[in-house]
């Protein structure tokens, strides 16, 4: 398994970036149904302009799960912990109709360039 | 002794599924030092699925040079089946670092309905893999 950290550390070496702050975010994507079981909204859309979030827990989102944002397109296939992917802008995370839960959290690793 | 001249280098990719993204990843040649114009067109393909002769968006490129360290932003890429189809360029002027990766994501807007997609998720008869070129007026050293 990559070590995130290590990763995005390297990643931002490569392209003279310095880190000027970094933490992990969880984002929680809530999917509202009506009483007769119709989906009114089973996606998040947020801004992350100027900032670099790289997903922590792809293995752990259903699959079907699509990521998009102004760098980045990513629909989760296959459950690998191997996948690290990049984000920067408009995010929208999108889980798949066929997930029937209530919640579904996506982690994070956020950055923040100097 | 190099002599500088423009040469036009394509990127080519083919959409093979209407909902899964494209992913691009190569490494410019060496001797390309500058790019100075974009072109994103459809080559082949989308024609199989539509008796209109333009479409203004049939999907979004996303484009990365220098190994991701410039975005050159988010491209509509329309479908132009018309014999005045336009052929310009957008302007880029991006220094290009010797052996950087050329990164980008596509992602097809169009044809994404029941006669194109199962509920099963894979594509009917009425789907036509279509393929995109990216064009690139480079500045080259070769």
């Amino acid at each position: 398994m990559i070590n995130l950290e290590d990763y995005v550390e390297r990643q931002m070496r490569r392209r003279g970036i310095e880190i000027a702050y970094a933490r992990t975010l969880p984002v929680v994507v809530r999917r509202i149904a009506d009483s007769t079981g119709t989906v009114l909204s089973n996606s998040i859309e947020f801004d992350a302009y100027n900032q670099f979030w790289f997903l922590a827990n792809s293995f752990e989102l259903p699959i079907g799960t699509r990521i998009t944002s102004d760098t980045n397109v990513m629909l989760l296939e296959a459950h690998s912990s191997d996948i690290i992917e990049e984000f920067w802008g408009k995010i929208k995370i999108q889980l798949p109709n066929s997930f029937t839960g209530s919640l579904c959290q996506a982690l994070f690793y956020q950055v923040l360039p100097k | 002794m190099t002599k500088t001249r423009i040469t036009y280098y394509p990127v080519q990719f083919i959409v093979l599924h209407p909902l899964i993204p494209v992913t691009i990843n190569t490494v410019l040649p060496s001797h390309i030092v500058k790019i100075t114009d974009i072109k994103v067109v459809h080559s082949v393909g989308v024609q199989n699925m539509t008796t209109d002769k333009y479409l203004p968006v049939i999907g979004h490129l996303s484009l990365e040079f220098n190994s991701k360290q410039y975005h050159f932003g988010n491209i509509e890429v329309p479908f132009d089946y018309q014999t005045e189809a336009s052929d310009e360029f957008l302007d880029a002027g991006i220094d290009i670092q010797r052996n950087s990766l050329l990164t980008g994501n596509y992602e097809n807007k169009v044809f994404t309905g029941i006669d194109y997609l199962k509920a099963d998720g894979t594509v009917t008869d009425k789907w036509s893999n279509y393929i995109v070129t990216i064009y690139l007026k480079t500045m080259s050293n070769d």
